[in-house]
């Protein structure tokens, strides 16, 4: 037996090509946090994501500074002949390639499956496009967002008599690039645990929120109706399961699905002697009343209060979070979840740690996100001996 | 290292599931897809309560998805407080390969099963744990389901109408997303033990908060560079125009999004505003916001979802339809992807159970949906026959005292 590794994904080597503003990013971003050797490959001149401020503070494009941490940046024109040449003297010493352009656009530029899986077999091939590979609506074009849409995520997000809703965060993108780390992790596990090829993964940007609303499909199926928008109330009826604002212009969540946890509840806002509320079904009948009875308790107590009552029964509730209060909690800081970094740009730093937490290899942070490019030289030296005069020429010719 | 390859990638794996409601029981499922041999392990008096939840809305228990978390896995009943129980569950762990769990830190502890003792009975396990706020930390023993993960994360603060209250997701985003990471690590941490000359197994600690906290990867950073708390604006995104859900001539919605130039360039076109000063580039349209925002929806308002879907796709525009659970019900893609699935009724019904199908699709070890869910303890007399050789007449005995 070799020496074991020191981290999960060492010595595995991932050209990323995901686009630099997309939530599925995190896909190369997982196995970068556990020792993988990510190469982040950007189109040279394509500007940072179009956003305004606050996303963009002096010319810095602030969230790269997370997804492209622990990643090697370079350039190249994937879409040129030289560029498509330089791409494939990089594919035999690849163990992953991650990508996410519109379903054809590989093909069009010479990267179908069956030339790289040719220069390697072994090769692990992940695809993330709006529609998947396949079926009628594969050449669409999508992002994150569009995905929450197609994937039945927005419909039931809003109150019944407004519009559909998308939040701030890019969900569908950032799910669907963690369900595209499982299917790589599997197809790694296949190949180096088991004897087996490379393949291809092929994951639709919706399939992953499409695959998570675990009632949606078998509900509709089952009873004919299809779930509509309740605003915070779960559909169902569940009368234990809402928000609502405190005195102090916070929320507080409360969410209970067991026996226990919703006796704890309705102690915790002092109801359990009401008759409406003191056995499950008459509650059930009552869920409107327990929202009001609910709304207006929490409306005369500061968060503070609410969570303090809340948690003196140990109920299943929390306050609902935003950057500020995120940032300086002491919970998340004991666990390491906000964590202080050096960056040559920012200077010292605060974002988010490593998920989840690996008692034997913990994975860690290297440094921060880089600038399209910033490892040209390292790279293309080390993986293909290019000198700086080359490097040159095809930084000129708009290759690299 | 054999050189046959095998069907499926986690076939000669053995998952113990003592998780309940829906992170952990959802995580089992996810490696029950590929292959793995799922044990789920229910309390012998009350079952997972998961169970109970649809009945108690007089829905059928489908329409809880309770089939779709629990597919793919055998059922064995053990209740772990006993002291017999507990010897058992140990013989099982030693020929395990993973344990998951979504109690509260101190549950599995208290009854004898914390990672010390399951290490030294199996130095291989991998033990998932999934409690709401994680095994450490001021919070941990904290109780959190469903939509606390939404709360505590960062996400529901983000979500909803412009000025208006938070509003929670329709369905359970927190838990989902918590399972979907979860079985990610799993196989992680199988790769380490299995394939990088780790050799041993180890604690994963992966709580309900964390994966939808990590995954919003601007929260923390924009506070901590800007002093700005990204917050809610209904179906717009406040750093850009260009994203928005507007309502079409035959009141279906519309998502369009475009956060690249050349994604810009292609929804402009679509939008027939490629020659609009105030809109056709990022600056001029933030300082021309509103006119934008009543442009799109009337632009949108005198189409039909179809005219929009042919529009978008000949100029490449970003843009999809706002499904329900009929539209895709329903959808010929979703049909050509297979992301419908239909298996017998376990409990002998005539008419199957539909859901959703394998994710993600994989060329060589495609996966493929085991069973819908079986009966509490369907799986007793094989489970415990096969790995540990016991009996009719023991298991009737255990029973009867109620440990399984």
């Amino acid at each position: 037996m070799t020496q074991p590794k020191q981290q999960i994904f060492e010595g595995v080597r991932v050209l990323d090509l995901v686009a630099r503003g997309a939530g599925a990013t995190l896909a190369g971003s997982y196995l970068a946090d556990f020792g993988a050797d990510v190469i982040k490959i950007d189109k040279p001149g394509e500007p940072e994501p179009a956003l305004g401020w606050p996303y963009v503070k002096d010319g810095t494009y602030l969230p790269y500074k997370l997804k492209g941490r622990n990643k090697r940046h370079i350039t190249l024109d994937l879409s040129k002949p030289q560029g498509r040449d330089l791409f494939h003297r990089l594919i035999p010493d690849t163990d992953v390639v991650i990508e996410d352009f519109s379903a054809g656009t590989m093909e069009e530029w010479g990267h179908d499956w069956e030339t790289l899986s040719a220069l390697n077999p072994g090769l692990v091939f992940c695809r993330i496009s709006p529609c998947g590979q396949t079926g009628p609506y594969r050449n669409r074009s999508g992002d994150g967002r569009t995905a929450e849409a197609f994937s039945g995520f927005c419909h039931i997000d809003g109150e019944p008599d407004r519009q559909p809703l998308s939040s701030q965060f890019d969900m569908g993108g950032a799910v669907a690039g963690i369900w595209a780390a499982y299917g790589i992790v599997l197809a790694l596990l296949h190949r180096d645990a088991h004897g087996g090829k490379g393949q291809v993964i092929d994951l639709g940007l919706y399939e992953a929120l499409y695959r998570q609303q675990v009632g949606n499909i078998p509900g509709y199926s089952s009873t004919g109706v299809a779930p509509k928008r309740a605003g915070s109330r779960k559909s169902g009826g569940i009368p234990w399961v809402d928000t609502h604002e405190t005195k102090d212009g916070g929320f507080y969540t409360y969410s209970a699905v067991t026996r226990a946890s919703m006796r704890d509840q309705m102690l915790a806002m002092g109801m359990f002697i009401d008759p409406r509320f003191e056995d499950f079904p008459a509650a059930h009948q009552h869920s409107n009343e327990y929202h009001e009875v609910a709304k207006e308790w929490m409306k005369e107590r500061t968060l503070a209060e609410v969570d303090d009552a809340f948690q003196r029964y140990e109920c299943s509730s929390a306050p609902v979070m935003n950057g500020e209060s995120l940032i300086n909690d002491p919970h998340l800081i004991a666990r390491e979840q906000v964590i202080t970094v050096d960056d040559p740009d920012l200077g010292t730093m605060r974002m988010q740690g490593i998920v989840p937490k690996f008692s034997k290899t913990p994975g860690r942070v290297r440094h921060t996100g880089e600038r399209p490019g910033a490892r040209n030289v390292e790279v293309y030296g080390e993986l293909l001996g290019l000198g700086a005069q080359e490097l040159e020429n095809l930084r000129t010719a708009g290759i690299i | 290292m054999t050189t046959q390859s095998n069907q499926q990638v986690l076939e000669r794996y053995r998952v113990l599931d003592v998780g309940h409601v829906l992170a952990g029981p959802m995580t089992s499922s996810m490696l029950g897809d590929f292959g793995a041999d799922v044990i789920h392990i229910e309390s012998p008096e009350t079952g997972d309560f998961m169970r109970t939840v649809a009945g108690t809305a007089g829905q059928p228990r489908a329409s809880r998805g309770y089939d779709l978390i629990n597919r793919s896995k055998r059922n064995i009943t053990l209740d772990l407080r006993k002291e017999k129980a507990r010897d058992i569950f140990h013989r099982l762990v030693a020929v395990s390969d993973v344990v998951t769990e979504n109690f509260r830190p101190y549950v599995m502890d208290r009854w004898g099963h914390d990672w010390e003792r399951l290490r030294r009975i199996n130095p291989r396990l991998i033990y998932c744990r999934m409690a709401g706020f994680g095994q450490t930390g001021p919070y941990r023993h904290r109780r959190a389901y469903g939509m606390i993960g939404e709360a505590f994360s960062g996400w529901s603060w983000t979500n909803g109408y412009t000025d208006g209250p938070v509003i929670h997701s329709g369905f359970s985003l927190g838990d989902t997303t918590e399972s979907i990471w979860a079985a990610t690590a799993i196989v992680a941490a199988l790769y380490w033990r299995d394939a990088q000359g780790g050799g041993e197994g180890m604690l994963i600690d992966q709580g309900l908060i964390d994966p939808n906290f990590r995954a919003m990867e601007q929260q923390i950073i924009i506070y901590d560079q800007t002093g700005v708390s990204i917050a809610r604006d209904g179906s717009q995104h406040e750093a850009t125009p260009y994203a928005d859900i507007c309502q079409t001539k035959d009141g279906r919605y519309f998502s369009f999004s475009a956060f690249t130039q050349e994604a810009i360039r292609n929804l402009v076109q679509a939008l027939g505003l490629s020659d609009d000063s105030r809109f056709n580039n990022l600056d001029a349209c933030l300082q021309h916001r509103e006119e934008f925002n009543q442009t799109a929806a009337t632009w949108f308002g005198e189409r039909s979802l179809d005219e929009v879907i042919e529009v978008f796709e000949k100029q490449g525009a970003n843009g999809m339809p706002v499904m329900s659970a009929e539209n895709l019900y329903h959808d010929p893609h979703i049909k050509a992807r297979e992301m419908v699935v239909s298996l017998p009724d376990p409990e002998g019904g005539d008419k199957p159970i539909e859901m959703q199908g394998v994710v993600p699709k994989l060329s060589e070890t495609p996966g493929k949906v085991g069973n819908a869910s079986h009966p509490i303890g369907g799986h007793n007399e094989e489970v415990y026959g096969e790995l540990l050789g016991i009996n009719r007449d023991e298991l009737a005995d255990l029973m009867a005292e109620g440990v399984i």
